[in-house]
């Protein structure tokens, strides 16, 4: 570039007018060459310093700023896990983030004492079950609003989300978390058990029971094992055979429960016949969840329907037996996998708001969604995340959820109504009541939850 | 005569009108009382602070929706008709008189039984009152965890037990009655060493005299207890029923480890339901009326305890 220049500043004093031509010439088309050259490499330099300025706005604008995020753990790791996937983050804006580990089992009584205080977790990670009822007590920030998601700048990547995610997260025309995680279960089996028994893997719940008695006929085998209790959140796991029916336990317009309705009541009734008639199902509180993924990890269980963040954990224990997993069976042909949804959310008094939607987005973004979801076995809800990592069976996940999320409404009362389903499951279950019954009391319960 | 006028005229200085008297007096009075508030303010300010204030404001906030994530809307008595329509209460008022009656009894019946050997056996006695004791320093997670070790269909303590005895093994925690009466003998094994040293030290209170007295006299061992021990035991024996009835009817730890009230809400308690009102549901409108309500079941169960157990009553009878 230097060159070039003084090329052209150099005086025409000795030579013929030919020679002087030719000269001409030839320093016109370096001069030709050299301005476009230079007007490329000062655009991309003066580029290059707009990016910084720009990144050092952003740096600027959040430095020092320090947010608290607070999250029930899918693993022990977790910690470790997010600190490294945020890194990125906070280099890029300055901004701090404060993890806090919010244990499952104290997780609603946690989160309320914390919204009730004057400084609450800046961001967050909540359930379907429990986001609306949050949101209407005015304790998270509305996220569908032009100044956060419905934001131009945030057009594309909305348009990314699996659509039916955003919508059944909205409750009368708002949405306080952005959904980042489905939840759902696969139904894991012990290849070599079942060719030892002459089994087949099972499509449809008739074939299941058929094939759990052929594998309890040796010892100290039981067929299929899944959490019954209200405690291990049984409805979580019974929610796909409702909705492989085409039911739900409340009503689209989310004002009446349907406990009561065929669908329910006939897949109840056939997750309760492998307990109380095939018998190929530990009684109710014999084995709780961990227990029941125990005595699969052991050799003892046929099927194990759970969530797919078994997935790295069986590989890592190298399991002595070959095994696999498939979509939970149904009544029929339809076999979904689909129960709630996690969310990111920002609290309504965060004293950053703009801060929290940043490290909102980042948590929602392929930087980190890919990693997360991928360490962990959980599908994606956009479409430009992969979990896969390359991994034929989490991209099998990943492709069926993409195909269409149908999954549990929110509700602010979703948590009394799925505790209400989870009792009725286990008084069918444990033959205190039939399925019926059980479902005709969640019917009358459920709807003076909806009235109170 | 001088010195006794002397001294009349230094008993009129010193002597003070009625209005003066009146205002020392009420200074005096003043004075002294300051003093006494302030040896009681250490105690009196949380009591106010964390007692009386939070138990007015739940009995406000029963009749109210919200108020602790969101403001509080007054809606009458509507929190307590619907926790009144729920069976779940019923169930777990149920649950808890009989999870409280059995604990209180089994665990009285035990640590008297045990403070009257070691009130008899004394020699090597600190190892047995430590061995008794040390169950109340385990946090309640680590008893829910020993209990459900104990309790486990494949390799717990009483299966294995039963196994071996040639019985079939019993899925402890997913039967109800079974389940409660695990709760009430964890609850027991925590509270044995606390009771035991209680009634051993109450024995230990009352006089030799007395019992010597009566064995000169002829009296037996269980007409001694009956007539000596038993008798000068009451007072005790009531602060005692009294605190037991506090204590027990606020199970909740080892619900939550052990049971989270299930199986179909056959071990769920009243600060079970409570807790799920006021933590899983955030309704806590009806979380403080049945809070509310446990707290009137408790005075009136220990106003009761009063009369039963009261000098008064006794004499009568």
């Amino acid at each position: 570039m230097e060159d070039s220049t003084h090329g052209s500043e150099a005086p025409v004093t000795e030579g013929t007018a030919g020679q002087d031509r030719r000269q001409f010439l030839k320093k016109a088309a370096a001069v030709g060459l050299a301005l476009p050259t230079a007007g490329v490499l000062i655009g991309s330099a003066s580029a290059g310093t707009n990016r910084m300025v720009i990144r050092d706005r952003a740096r600027s604008q959040f430095e020092g700023v320090e947010l608290s995020f607070a999250k029930a753990p899918f693993g022990t790791d977790e910690k470790d896990v997010i600190a490294k996937l945020l890194k990125p983050f906070t280099a890029k804006t300055g901004i701090k983030v404060k993890h806090t580990i919010v244990p499952w089992n104290v997780e609603q009584a946690a989160y309320a004492s914390n919204y009730a205080g004057p400084n609450p977790y800046d961001v967050s990670y909540q359930t379907s079950t429990d986001l609306t009822n949050l949101g209407t007590k005015g304790v998270l920030e509305v996220l569908n609003s032009p100044k956060w998601l419905n934001a131009p700048a945030f057009k594309s990547t909305k348009a990314k989300f699996i659509p039916n995610t955003l919508k059944k997260s909205t409750y009368q025309g708002k949405l306080w978390g952005l959904p980042c995680i489905i939840g759902g279960t696969v139904m894991y089996y012990n290849a070599d058990l079942l060719s030892k028994a002459g089994a087949k893997v099972p499509t449809t719940m008739t074939e299941l029971a058929a094939a759990c008695l052929k594998v309890t006929d040796a010892p100290n085998v039981w067929g299929f094992n899944t959490p019954m209790t209200d405690k291990d959140f049984t409805w979580y796991f019974h929610y796909c055979y409702i909705h492989n029916l085409g039911a739900d336990i409340i009503s689209k317009d989310g004002k009446k429960v349907t406990f009561n309705s065929p669908g329910v009541i006939g897949a109840t009734q056939a997750a309760v016949d492998l307990i109380l008639k095939h018998k190929v199902q530990p009684p109710v509180g014999q084995y709780d969840r961990e227990a029941g993924v125990a005595l699969f990890k052991g050799g003892r269980l046929a099927f194990l329907q759970d969530e797919p963040l078994r997935l790295n954990v069986f590989r890592e224990e190298k399991l002595p037996f070959k095994w696999n997993f498939v979509n939970p069976v149904g009544l029929g042909s339809k076999r979904t996998i689909f129960s709630t949804t996690g969310h990111w959310v920002m609290a309504s008094k965060t004293k950053n708001p703009d801060a929290a939607w940043q490290l909102v987005k980042y948590l929602s973004s392929p930087a980190f969604a890919n990693e997360f979801g991928a360490h962990y076995g959980w599908a994606p809800v956009r479409s430009d995340v992969n979990t896969s990592k390359g991994d034929a069976q989490v991209a099998r996940i990943n492709r069926y959820v993409l195909k269409g999320w149908d999954g549990l409404p929110t509700h602010p009362k979703m948590a009394q109504l799925t505790s209400v389903y989870g009792q009725a499951i286990e008084a069918a279950a444990t033959g205190k009541k039939t399925v019926k019954a059980a479902m005709a009391k969640a019917q009358a319960d459920g709807t003076r939850i909806l009235k109170s | 005569m001088e010195a006794a006028g002397a001294r009349e005229e230094t008993w009129d200085q010193l002597s003070l009108s009625e209005v003066e008297y009146r205002r020392a007096g009420a200074r005096y009075r003043r004075r002294r009382s300051v003093r006494g508030y302030l040896f009681i303010l250490p105690y009196f300010v949380p009591f106010l602070a964390f007692l009386f204030i939070p138990a007015f404001w739940s009995i406000w906030l029963s009749f109210n929706q919200g108020g602790i994530l969101d403001e509080a809307r007054f809606v009458g008595f509507d929190n307590w008709r619907t926790i009144s329509e729920e069976s779940e209460l019923t169930q777990s008022i149920r649950n808890t008189a009989v999870y409280a009656v059995e604990a209180i009894f089994l665990v009285f019946v035990l640590a008297l039984f045990l403070a009257l050997l070691l009130n008899r056996y004394r020699k090597g006695s600190n190892v047995f009152k430590l061995a008794l004791y040390v169950p109340l320093l385990a946090p309640a997670v680590l008893v829910g965890l020993i209990w459900q070790f104990l309790t486990n269909f494949d390799f717990g303590l009483v299966n294995l037990a039963l196994d071996a005895l040639g019985f079939d093994r019993l899925n402890i925690l997913g039967s109800g009655t079974l389940a409660l009466l695990t709760i009430v003998l964890a609850e027991v094994w925590r509270g044995l060493g606390f009771w035991t040293l209680y009634f051993l030290a109450s024995l230990q209170s009352i006089p030799d005299e007395l019992n010597d007295a009566a064995r000169v006299d002829g009296a037996r061992g269980f007409l001694r207890f009956r007539r000596i021990t038993l008798p000068l035991l009451k007072p005790m024996l009531l602060f005692a029923v009294v605190i037991a009835i506090i204590a027990n009817f606020q199970v909740f730890d080892t619900v939550y480890v052990l049971t989270q009230g299930g199986p179909v809400e056959s071990t769920s308690t009243l600060v079970w339901y409570v807790w799920k009102r006021l933590f899983q549901f955030q309704e806590t409108g009806q979380g403080y009326a049945a809070a509310v309500l446990l707290l009137l079941i408790v005075l009136v169960l220990t106003a009761v305890s009063f009369w039963f157990l009261s000098e008064r009553r006794t004499r009568k009878a």
